[in-house]
């Protein structure tokens, strides 16, 4: 996952300039550590819990947005390829035994 | 009493959670942004007994809110931040202006609010964080609401963030 891999902190600097954003620099490099360790443990929890023969047995795009909600924790994406609303989606979430992991 | 501003992502979980009420222990009313409500689909109905209680009250689509949100939208994205809906952008809008607290689970706002100056004033809690505003004073019934809400929400919270806490 790419979120914080080859982040242009130049371009990052100029774009918060652009839209009238001061950025704290320490605390992004501060919260880009903590996002990295937290995105392994998520991932690590959802990949042990999610209940694999059910996410198989969905139809499409229903299958595909639940592997992404695995990989990902990408709610919103998932909502989208599944094509649902988020209330509705997080209800087949819960099915498929996929925390959201805070 | 304070008063806050709830996302999607807060709700569909919060909502599930036998103890939801008690959030009323803190708050004395709950706005909603409609683009929120759209976005909790069916389960909207779960807001039933709060709207008819009068907790919790709907803030209407604002053209001055909609611009900012965009802008916090885009700064996200090129962060590289966990994605960020209208929604919620629309909800950390309102927070800053109206001075409500932002409840969401959503990472990606903490983030915007510790990093973006203009935002430092926010306060964001997600569902830990509400929990142990309800329950932290007592560290038994905090562990005991943490369990239950795992199981109503299907929410897991990470060791970091239970270490935050000294709850590890």
């Amino acid at each position: 996952m790419g979120y914080y891999k080859d982040l242009d902190l130049k371009e990052v600097l100029n774009v918060a300039k652009e839209l009238g954003f001061k950025v704290d620099v320490n605390s992004l490099k501060e919260n880009l550590k903590d996002f990295e360790e937290w995105f392994k443990e998520a991932r690590e929890i959802r990949r042990k819990s999610a209940d694999w023969d059910f996410i198989n047995r969905q139809p499409e795009p229903i299958r595909s947005a639940l592997i992404v909600l695995v990989e990902t924790g990408d709610l919103k994406l998932a909502c989208k390829l599944a094509d649902l609303k988020l209330g509705d989606f997080n209800e087949i979430r819960l099915k498929a035994k996929i925390p959201i992991v805070l | 009493m304070r008063m806050a501003i709830a996302d999607t992502c807060f709700l569909i979980n919060w909502l599930r959670y036998r103890k939801r009420d008690d959030i009323f222990n803190i708050y004395e009313s709950i706005g909603v942004p409609l683009l929120v409500l759209d976005e909790l689909g069916s389960r909207r109905s779960l807001l039933v007994e709060w709207i008819v209680t009068g907790r919790v009250f709907f803030i209407p689509r604002i053209s001055k809110f909609e611009t900012e949100a965009l802008s916090i939208i885009e700064f996200a994205k090129v962060r590289r931040l966990p994605r960020i809906d209208p929604a919620e952008a629309y909800c950390l809008s309102v927070a800053k202006h109206r001075g409500y607290d932002i409840l969401t689970d959503n990472k990606a706002i903490k983030y915007i609010v510790s990093e973006a100056e203009e935002y430092k004033g926010v306060k964001v809690l997600d569902s830990l964080d509400m929990l142990v505003v309800i329950y932290g004073d007592i560290v038994d019934e905090l562990k005991r609401a943490i369990k239950e809400y795992s199981e109503d929400t299907g929410l897991v919270f990470s060791k970091m963030r239970l270490r935050e806490y000294g709850l590890l």
